[in-house]
């Protein structure tokens, strides 16, 4: 059974770029256009194998969505992985002391994207 | 000092802006005195505002049909791409202020279609055009500088912003 991933990215043609990534090596892809509405999925999919995640967004950004969605000890251990145009050391240190697994700075090759996801979502 | 502090800034994202597209497998060149003149209506201006303690503006980068198609191989929006490459490139120019140690913050990013869009030459306000095999890209920055600011010179940084591509695990 294929796994699902989230996308959360405010462009379309980011969301799109990571499906087309990832759709052919048996993943599932969910998009959400913010962080409110990945908020919504992480809480109402239960059964996520792992989120991809922009950071400028607008209503709520990434950075703000992971730290909300690890209060919810449902969504405590679930994989997320940034995938934005920041590489400001700082942001990166806020994302691992939140939780995520990993950072990956625009623009993504898709075979690193791929390779990153299959290990995070290893059983 | 600001005439300076520009001439930085734009250096920066011309430079920038050439490596973005080539990393979209575009390789385009900044458009020579000896170039064609061609009437070329751009398609798209991406529009990203910045801000930071000494310095605030916008970063302007528009193109023709052509730069856009050739670097987006999904079914989205002309719309969508021009607002996401403005958002990489002044992700590029943060992290090369970064070096210099000057944290700029970035805002959403809009688009913007018109006749005749084009940068008001004026004191200050510098274009930078380039040409692709097909179409014409072009970027700008409108940009104001606290009076008694000057931009450090980029320096050894104790802790590098990550470089576009790279992929971090924890």
């Amino acid at each position: 059974m294929n796994k699902k991933v989230l996308i959360v990215d405010d462009s379309a043609t980011v969301r799109q770029q990571v499906r087309t990534a990832l759709s052919g090596a048996q993943f599932d892809v969910i998009e959400a256009v913010d962080g409110v509405e990945g908020a919504e999925a992480i809480e109402q999919v239960a059964d996520l194998a792992a989120v991809i995640c922009d950071v400028n967004m607008p209503r709520m950004d990434g950075l703000e969505m992971l730290e909300t969605v690890r209060k919810n000890p449902r969504s405590a251990l679930l994989p997320i992985v940034m995938l934005t145009s920041e590489g400001q050391h700082e942001l990166v240190q806020r994302a691992k002391t939140a939780g995520a697994k990993g950072w990956i700075v625009k623009p993504f090759k898709p075979e690193l994207l791929l390779a990153a996801i299959r290990k995070l979502t290893a059983t | 000092m600001t005439a300076t502090n520009k001439q930085i800034l734009d250096r920066a994202v011309a430079e920038n802006c050439l490596k973005l597209f080539a990393d979209y497998e575009l390789k385009i060149r900044a458009r020579e005195p000896g170039d064609a003149v061609e009437i070329e209506r751009f398609l798209l201006c991406g529009v990203i505002g910045f801000t930071s303690k000494k310095m605030r503006g916008v970063l302007a980068l528009a193109t023709t049909k052509e730069p856009l198609e050739l670097t987006n191989h999904t079914a989205t929006t002309h719309r969508d791409w021009i607002c996401e490459l403005a958002n990489q490139l002044l992700g590029r120019v943060k992290n090369q202020m970064l070096m210099r140690g000057l944290e700029i913050l970035p805002s959403i990013p809009i688009a913007l279609r018109g006749d005749h869009l084009s940068p008001v030459i004026q004191q200050g306000l510098v274009s930078e055009l380039f040409t692709a095999q097909r179409g014409v890209v072009c970027v700008w920055v409108d940009c104001e500088f606290d009076d008694d600011f000057i931009l450090p010179e980029a320096g050894e940084c104790a802790t590098p912003p990550v470089r576009e591509g790279d992929l971090l695990l924890f």
